[in-house]
């Protein structure tokens, strides 16, 4: 079953003012239990209007959202529920840590649940051990932290509510490699142990490519695609019209599509690329052999 | 969205009045208020509605503005009038119902003061109207540089303005954002009692305050980096010119004065 | 000034000291770093966070002093106070967050600030802040408050404040990181255009090495010490190496790379991905031709 479905979801800002734009256009997604879906689009592309509705910070102007094949909207006390149901980590989430230790930042939104204390605790040191946060950084204050620690913390804190889907806003922005490889590798983790449904916005295609079961373009408002990443690098022509930069290696690959060579067009990994070569000039071999 | 609010007000024109110089707008706005003052009759309040419609004509600032700078302040409009019309006891009777009483003279007094509220309100706002707020700081800055010789750091002053006025939309914004991700761990800042909302402010607070001391650090970073080293020997690339439309407005100002004194030797006598 | 060592650096040793600690802690971030840039050059410098690349950059600045070796830009010592101005003119510093940096309510006033520092002439600044606007493609939203642009636009309002000064050179530290990718690719192609057709001396800090590729020099930086320098096609061949401190190397580099190390016979030092296809496909034709023989 979809655990978050859109009919006819429509977002307008500044209704009735001179500054009226519509966010949202008609948007029809099934998202399903389990998967990683990777969104993408450029800045105003609608992206973070669609994520902020799947927990209730935003109301539809029309259209409904369904979290569990439930319009929460219907029903005010809902909301709270909602926004446990679906956690909602921000971009640059390390500038909402508040608490005096980087452990109650975590329990903020557990205790917030209503959860007894005994589970609070459980779940902040599940949590720190899914982000891998060490004890004595739990009881150090988040802002003696690095950068990339306050980062992970922060994330936990969300982890914490041990939401059913986890929606990930530009997770790795600003991080050099090795920090984006870090936190990727958390959410892949992550997803592996508690195999709720994870949604990772990002710019970058390269990482979406890699993680993502399947991807969600959005573009001015609207669905452009969402679907498997070979189905949607297949597409990468289109994807470049409308201004999304393609990762390298699926721009080399069609460059060389267009010198003649008979490649699949899906190709958006290195080593996927790398394998396709190989194999390509292997058969070459292989022919010649025979 | 937070970040589409407008500051000062501002709107931006090209009336003679927006082209007059901002230090002319704010020493002629506050004479315009003194004189308000001084107006001892309607008959010189009068003069001054008939002046500062005049003016709003000029400046092309649409009258709806006129009643957005009002409303905020009816509350108080009404608690003058209501004071002086119930509390004025001289005059002749106009209306009386228990201990009720309303005399001609408190009526009067009421329409005057309401009158004189509501002149200085919409007068005033004409100078935020049309005047940019960077050219407001600038002419502040300009015309209290007499004080420097006193000791009164003037300039950084005026330069906290200005960064003021350049952060609060940021600030804004980014409070939006925490005040989110907060919602989104599930605090509630609507619901619950005073002492609840008190806390709850709490999450908000600490990140904002947080991310404030580091901007400013970075900003003054930024700003050494471009050679900032205070006021001294710094020049200005926006000139204040006074040009004859500023010396118009002095002769318009003029007349709403001998008006206003007018009125008040001729009823006194 | 000859155009050897515009910027020099010689053996600087720079350390942060946390004043809060009793008795204060002091963390060497630069251990004897020696780096010279010469007018014109177009150098990118990688390392990851905490490197010491931004340090470093900011020594160049005169925001950080060594505590010991020299720092010149332009044959003046960042020691010597009275240079200050002078320094800073003439080296201008671009931060990562461009909200951070920009003072004014106005951009054109924004960009006016540090010539208004300056004490220059009123008309001059007018000219030379239209200038700078036009030249980052800004101009016409000159009388646009700054907090209603695309990170993109701040970020070139942020490069054109600094190019009013009319600078030999500009730092960049980590000018994109916060960008989204249009707004990358508008800082970049600004940069590289300052750099062509300006020949302003450009130092680019950045972990994004598609941005580092695009830079005739790239100076690696590792726990406070330079690790490589180099061209990008001498650096980034050595994958390995640059991956063993955490960074990364352009795909089109990397998938060479790969196929080298399967034993195919491609040039090393391919960074692009047009010389990438052209490698991969003159592999494809050779491949084929002996099929046929």
């Amino acid at each position: 079953m979809a655990v978050i479905k859109t009919e006819d979801l429509t977002y307008v800002y500044g209704e009735k003012t001179p500054f009226r734009h519509v966010a949202l256009d008609k948007v029809n997604i099934e998202i399903n239990e389990g998967e990683i879906v990777g969104v993408i689009g450029h800045t105003g592309s609608g992206k973070s209007t669609l994520i902020q509705h799947f927990n209730g910070l935003l109301n539809p102007t029309s259209g409904r959202v369904l979290v569990d094949g439930e319009d929460f909207f219907k029903d005010k006390k809902k909301l709270r529920e909602v926004r446990f149901k679906v956690g909602l980590v921000f971009q640059y989430p390390e500038y909402q840590l508040f608490e005096e230790t980087v452990a109650k930042d975590i329990a903020y939104g557990p205790k917030n649940m209503g959860l007894d204390s005994d589970e609070i605790d459980r779940r902040v040191k599940e949590s720190a051990r899914l982000v891998g946060l060490t004890d004595e950084q739990l009881k150090s204050s988040p802002f003696d932290l690095s950068g990339g620690q306050k980062r992970r913390a922060a994330i936990a804190g969300v982890m914490a509510m041990e939401p059913k889907v986890l929606i990930l806003d530009e997770p790795a922005s600003g991080l050099d490699p090795r920090g984006r490889e870090q936190i990727f590798g958390m959410i892949k983790q992550y997803h592996e142990e508690r195999g709720g449904t994870v949604l990772i916005v990002s710019h970058s295609m390269e990482d979406i490519a890699r993680y993502a079961d399947r991807i969600l373009v959005m573009n001015s408002g609207k669905v452009f695609c969402f679907d498997k990443p070979p189905e949607v690098f297949r597409r990468s022509a289109e994807l470049e019209s409308v201004g999304l930069a393609v990762p390298q290696i699926t721009r080399i690959i069609n460059r060389l599509n267009e010198m003649g060579c008979d490649l699949p067009a899906d190709v958006y990994t290195v080593k996927y690329a790398e394998g396709l070569i190989a194999e390509r000039l292997g058969a070459a071999r292989k022919n010649m052999g025979v | 969205m937070l970040k589409d609010i407008t500051l000062g007000q501002f709107f931006p024109g090209s009336s003679p009045i927006h082209k007059m110089d901002a230090r002319f707008k704010l020493i002629l706005t506050v004479a315009f208020i003194v004189m308000l003052f001084m107006a001892k009759n309607k008959w010189g309040l009068l003069i001054g509605a008939v002046f500062t419609l005049m003016t709003f004509l000029i400046s092309r600032i649409p009258f709806t503005m006129m009643w957005k700078s009002i409303k905020p302040i009816i509350p108080l409009v009404m608690f003058t009038a209501v004071l002086n019309l119930f509390f004025v006891k001289t005059g002749e009777e106009l209306f009386k119902w228990k201990f009720i009483l309303i005399t001609d003279e408190g009526l009067d007094t009421a329409i005057f003061m309401v009158s004189r509220i509501v002149l200085l309100i919409v007068g005033s706002s004409l100078l935020t109207y049309t005047t940019s707020p960077i050219d407001l700081t600038d002419a502040i800055e300009r015309l209290l540089s007499p004080l420097k010789r006193f000791g009164v750091p003037v300039h950084a002053l005026a330069m906290m303005m200005t960064i003021a006025l350049r952060f609060i939309p940021t600030l804004l914004e980014e409070t939006d954002k925490i005040m989110n991700a907060q919602k989104a761990r599930g605090s509630e800042l609507d619901t619950g009692s005073f002492r609840d909302k008190v806390k709850g402010m709490i999450p908000i607070f600490i990140p904002l305050f947080v991310s404030s001391f580091r901007r400013a650090e970075e900003l003054a970073t930024a700003m050494e980096c471009r050679c900032y080293h205070g006021g001294e020997g710094r020049t200005r690339m926006k000139q204040l010119h006074i040009t004859y439309i500023d010396w118009i407005g002095c002769i318009y100002m003029a007349i709403f004065i001998a008006g206003v004194v007018a009125a008040n030797i001729i009823i006194q006598s | 000034m000859s155009a050897e060592g515009f910027l020099e650096a010689k053996n600087v040793v720079f350390s942060y000291v946390n004043e809060s600690e009793e008795p204060p802690v002091k963390n060497e971030v630069l251990h004897g770093v020696s780096l010279s840039v010469k007018k014109g050059e177009f150098v990118a410098v990688l390392g990851h966070n905490g490197s010491g690349k931004s340090t470093l950059a900011k020594c160049f600045n005169a925001i950080n002093i060594p505590d010991s070796g020299t720092v010149t830009v332009a044959g003046m010592s960042t020691a010597d106070e009275e240079k200050l101005l002078e320094i800073r003119k003439t080296a201008g510093m671009v931060f990562q967050n461009p909200d951070n940096q920009i003072v004014a309510t106005i951009v054109e006033e924004d960009c006016a600030f540090a010539l208004e520092n300056l004490g220059v002439e009123p008309s001059e600044i007018r000219r030379r802040v239209d200038e700078a606007l036009k030249t980052v493609g800004m101009y016409e939203y000159r009388m646009h408050a700054p907090h209603k642009l695309s990170g993109g636009q701040k970020q070139r309002v942020a490069i054109a404040g600094i190019l009013a000064m009319k600078p030999d050179c500009i730092l960049l530290d980590e000018p994109t990181a916060m960008l989204d990718p249009r707004g990358r690719k508008e800082v970049m192609e600004t940069i590289k255009r300052l750099n062509a057709e300006q020949g302003v001396t450009i130092v680019l800090i950045t972990h994004y090495m598609e941005e580092a590729a695009q830079a005739k020099r790239v100076v690696v930086i590792d726990g406070g010490n330079i690790l490589m320098d180099g061209t990008p096609r001498e650096i980034f061949p050595q994958v390995e190496k640059l991956k063993s401190i955490g960074l990364d190397v352009p795909q089109a580099t990397e998938l060479v790379w790969r196929l080298r190390q399967r034993g195919y016979d491609l040039p090393a030092d391919i960074i692009t991905e047009e010389e990438c296809a052209e490698a991969v496909f003159g592999l494809f034709k050779k491949s084929s031709r002996e099929r046929v023989l």
